[in-house]
């Protein structure tokens, strides 16, 4: 009996650990002259997650175009999953493949640490890349920390995210702008808040924004990465989400289970409020005649966590020259104004405004956001930063052991 | 008879509990907007079926390869499922009941499981991310269906037919298109047309291995109906369901017309 | 049809040694192509998914073989709470769909032959896909969907949020909604068919005997229609025990199934999460294949049993 499962496991290891042929790796460019000269006429491939048709038509429409007509490059994009992507990278790399498929890959929080502590990654890069150097501020702490990671030019920021809530002023006239408040409306109005249960990234976020307001940012980004010391410390939030509960949609049996559903309730004006981690959703969905036009975004007085997504190199990127010049596209002026347009997808730009130059100022600034949202200064004053990316997953699993399945 | 009015409002119920919720997403596609609590759409419009159908691109893609996918599918099954159907139809011989064990265990083992397993290795055959890669893992979910069916198709055939056409003196291939083809025909129909749906209706297989490069109408489904979208998605549904009987109604035109008289075992 | 020759056995006069040897080997090459298909697929994914449980993961960082993964998710606190869930969609659901699908079927036996279009429009809901039957469920059934407006047109509630959470829900409606409307018509079908078959053959026998109309059900129709009934229950509840997109779509968030439970594991970026995942895809298997072999034994009861009562 014993030797057929022998063979079998034999059988299996050969198939799971040969890697078929390997080409070897390519040669990165010195610097971004080098990388503009060879790259010409290449094709680059953008992998990142495809599920926003907004996102997607910027990539698209604007860059794609743009990459074509200025430097001759083609830029491929396929959509996946980063997780997915992350699964590809490690069996490449277990595989020792050194020429991927992969050039570029949209990337941020714990899947970058995950990404950087596995050796997926290609850098220290940015130094090399034009537009990074002179249009990105060096000291913001988002150009050296992804989620409290140290990023050691192993990727360049491409946007800024932000948790905003949205409510109808028809139907609830004063923004709950605090944690307290939002438990007074609550409780004025049962079952008509409510909130997408982590691991939702919006959700997630909401619940550390909870976090922020009753134990304070420091407390818990002090603690260390170890569930029984976040306990300790968020305590007083969650004993916080559960007297909210009470009051919510459902009296908090259950949860949505994601942001698009929330937002659907509110739509269909089942709740009195959603989120979103785009800060100029509001905008599109007025203008879809989804949300109604009283719909206004707001955030807590004493702020919202914001966070900034990135772009970076796999360490089997076949064509790192045009590589670098797509991340040097990406992040210009151009691009990022086309960006910020609510028709493309209204994502915050990570460029430093001080180092524009006038005209390039007024372009920026010039971009209409649209209806029902908060102006760019305002959402960047009111900006909370982000817990390491390793205590994130803890605190999902604190709120379903101690929120969801109290 | 007794109780005849309640047995016919048992019977019709259920007929209008299978039939009404297909009627309801018909009206649902020509919906824009169905504000709470009108029971009837407050403003008509193509606009959905507009911008599924004719703007998006992907839709056409999307529909070519669910198509192509379960089309090689269905071929692949017959291919691998008729010869083993019969050898397990028609002799005995030492391992029968293994083989047959090992065919129907699909039906038993999560679909979740053989895909997550399959993936790894179907990633180093370079095989994730292609059609082929796909239809390889949907074969495994249809065989068991075809092989079922072949081999009670089989076992009612019996070769006493063929034996006798051999004797006559026909070459193995007429006897194979002349006699075997056209009295096995409505197993192999049905064997066939489940095969299909079976490959048509897979999301978690594509998903896993199409790696998000293999677009098929359920992977364009998901993402409306995880976002709420019901209109979109019902408008996906509705080409689901109208792709699924057209092929179906495809396939029976093209054995009526070659095999005319291949229905004389069915009663 | 008995070929069970042995391979080595002397050719008779009138048949070729080549021939003889063809009519041994040839079931085997005719199940060969299958065989190795679903070698080369079927179990090999299995047997990766059982060296993954076992803390052999390529990628991860320690490859030991290891039964820890095995504790681990067995030691969660909640994977009782999954796994009693699981069971617990998968008995409702194929426990209702049997009952309400045999009951179906004896009423269209007594109804008589049924038109054909009636035939037709009771299996539709075979060939939809559950995908489908899920927004069929979410657009009939939400807080905002068709019931709830019925239940406001008839005064019931006054707002969305007084219609009981069918969707979502803790409790799984929505999800047996969903596999009643695919399973009720699957059971009808394949029972009635049977149904048919049986009483052609016996409910002459049977009167002729004197036997009522009660014990034709009970003593003769119920008994011979068993072995059917308990074949549709098992593939119904091995598939609603294995499935996950009906659970993964239209499922509470406060608990998982099973399936649900390992596809999160399986999508986690840390690669040590693959072995747990494949812990539990082991462990869904197992108790798969634990229910088909107690069905096999009791197959083989009543078998027994019915044919000492014919005797």
């Amino acid at each position: 009996m014993k030797k057929p499962i022998i063979f079998l496991a034999a059988v299996l290891s050969v198939v799971l650990f040969t890697a078929c042929a390997r080409p070897t790796a390519t040669v990165a460019p010195n610097n971004f002259a080098d990388a503009l000269r060879t790259a010409r006429g290449k094709t680059v491939t953008f992998y990142g997650w495809g599920g926003s048709t907004a996102v997607n038509s910027w990539f698209d429409n604007v860059v794609a175009p743009a990459l074509q007509a200025e430097h001759g490059i083609t830029l491929r994009r396929v959509p996946m999953n980063i997780d997915e992507i992350l699964n590809k990278l490690t069996t490449e790399k277990q595989a020792n493949k050194l020429r991927g498929d992969i050039d570029v890959i949209w990337i941020n929080g714990e899947n970058f640490y995950t990404a950087k502590t596995q050796g997926l990654l290609y850098g220290p890069f940015a130094s090399r890349v034009e537009n990074f150097t002179r249009l990105i501020d060096p000291q913001a702490p988002d150009t050296n920390f992804d989620f409290g990671v140290p990023i050691e030019g192993m990727s360049v920021p491409l946007g800024r995210a932000q948790l905003v809530f949205v409510s109808d002023t028809a139907r609830l006239p004063v923004f709950p702008a605090s944690a307290q408040a939002l438990l007074a409306a609550a409780r004025a109005n049962p079952g008509q808040f409510t909130y997408a249960a982590p691991p939702d990234f919006t959700g997630s976020a909401f619940v550390r924004n909870i976090i922020y307001e009753i134990v304070g940012f420091d407390a818990i980004n002090n603690a260390p990465a170890e569930k029984e010391a976040i306990y300790n410390v968020i305590r007083p939030a969650l004993d916080f989400l559960n007297e909210l509960e009470k009051y919510l949609w459902e009296e908090g049996r259950t949860y949505p289970a994601d942001t698009p559903t929330l937002s659907r309730m509110f739509a269909e004006g089942q709740l009195l409020w959603t989120m979103s981690y785009t800060p100029l959703y509001a905008a599109r969905k007025i203008a879809n005649n989804e949300f109604p036009p009283t719909a206004q975004t707001f955030l807590f007085e004493r702020g919202n966590i914001g966070n900034t997504h990135y772009v970076a190199m796999p360490f089997n990127a076949p064509a790192k020259d045009a590589a670098l010049v797509l991340i040097h596209q990406l992040i210009s002026v151009a691009m990022q104004a086309e960006k910020l347009d609510v028709n493309n997808w209204g994502d915050l730009p990570v460029l430093d405004l001080a180092r524009l130059t006038a005209e390039e100022r007024t372009r920026l600034q010039g971009v209409d956001s649209g209806r029902g949202v908060l102006p760019v200064d305002e959402l960047l004053r009111r900006r909370l930063p982000e817990v390491h990316a390793r205590k994130i997953a803890i605190i999902e699993e604190l709120w379903q052991e101690h929120v969801l399945r109290r | 008879m007794r109780f005849p009015r309640l047995r016919a409002i048992i019977f019709y119920s259920f007929l209008f509990a299978t039939s009404a919720p297909v009627l309801s997403l018909v009206v649902l596609t020509v919906s824009a907007a169905w504000r709470y609590p009108s029971l009837l759409p407050t403003v008509f419009s193509w606009r959905y079926l507009v911008s599924v159908l004719a703007q998006d691109r992907r839709t056409a893609e999307a529909l070519i390869n669910s198509t192509l996918i379960a089309a090689l599918t269905t071929a692949l099954t017959l291919l691998l499922a008729v010869p083993a159907a019969k050898a397990l139809g028609l002799y005995q011989f030492r391992g029968r009941q293994a083989v047959k064990l090992l065919v129907l265990l699909p039906l038993m083992v999560p679909g979740i499981t053989v895909t997550m397993g399959m993936h790894l290795t179907l990633i180093h055959l370079g095989l994730a991310g292609s059609i082929a890669g796909v239809v390889v893992v949907h074969t495994v979910f249809t065989l068991p269906y075809a092989t079922r069916v072949l081999i009670n198709v089989f076992e009612l055939v019996g070769e006493k037919y063929e034996k006798q056409a051999a004797m006559l003196g026909a070459s193995p291939r007429m006897i194979l298109t002349d006699v075997t083809l056209p009295m096995i025909m409505p197993g192999l129909l049905s064997a066939a047309i489940m095969s299909f749906i079976v490959s048509f209706s897979q999301y978690i297989t594509t998903f896993f291995i199409g790696g998000g490069r293999i677009l098929t109408v359920p992977l364009l489904l998901v993402p409306h109906l995880q976002s709420g979208e019901i209109q979109v998605a019902a408008v996906y549904s509705l080409l689901f369901i109208m792709s699924t009987l057209a092929s179906i109604a495809l396939m029976e035109g093209i054995v009526r017309k070659f095999y005319k008289g291949a229905y004389f075992l069915q009663t | 049809m008995q070929e069970k020759s042995p391979l080595l056995k002397s050719c008779g006069k009138n048949t070729s040694c080549a021939g003889r040897l063809y009519a041994t080997w040839r079931p085997y090459i005719l199940v060969a192509p299958l065989v190795t298909f679903m070698g080369l697929t079927f179990v090999l994914a299995l047997g990766s998914a059982v060296l993954q449980s076992l803390g052999f993961v390529p990628g991860a960082a320690a490859n030991v073989l290891t039964l820890r993964f095995y504790r681990e998710v067995l030691l969660e606190s909640d994977f009782l709470t999954s796994l009693s869930y699981t069971i617990y969609i998968a008995l409702v659901a194929t426990l209702l769909s049997n009952l309400l699908g045999v009951m179906v079927a004896f009423v269209m036996l007594s109804m008589g032959q049924r038109p054909k279009w009636q035939r037709l429009l009771y299996q539709v809901p075979i060939v939809i896909p559950h995908l489908v039957v899920i927004v069929l469920v979410f657009h009939l059934f939400s807080q905002t969907g068709v019931a709830s407006r019925l239940a406001y047109w008839l005064g019931c509630i006054t707002h969305p949020n007084q219609f009981p959470l069918l969707v979502f829900d803790r409790l799984g409606i929505g999800i047996v909604l969903v596999y009643l409307y695919k399973q009720v018509p699957f059971a009808t079908m394949i029972v009635a068919g049977t149904l048919e078959n049986i009483s052609a053959r016996f409910k002459e026998v049977a009167y002729n005997l004197g036997a009522g109309r009660l014990q034709l059900c009970t003593q003769i129709l119920l008994p011979l229609l068993m072995p059917t009934i308990l074949s549709v229950f098992l593939i119904t509840f091995a598939f609603t025990f294995g499935a996950f997109e009906v659970p993964f779509l239209i499922g509470t968030p406060a608990w998982n199934t099973l399936p649900v439970k390992a596809f999160f594991y399986y999508m986690r970026p840390d690669l040590t999460y693959r072995a747990s995942s494949m812990v539990i895809n082991v462990l869904i298997t197992v108790i798969s294949l634990g229910f088909a072999i107690a069905y096999g034994h009791i197959l083989a009861l009543i078998q027994r049993q019915t044919e000492g009562g014919e005797r």
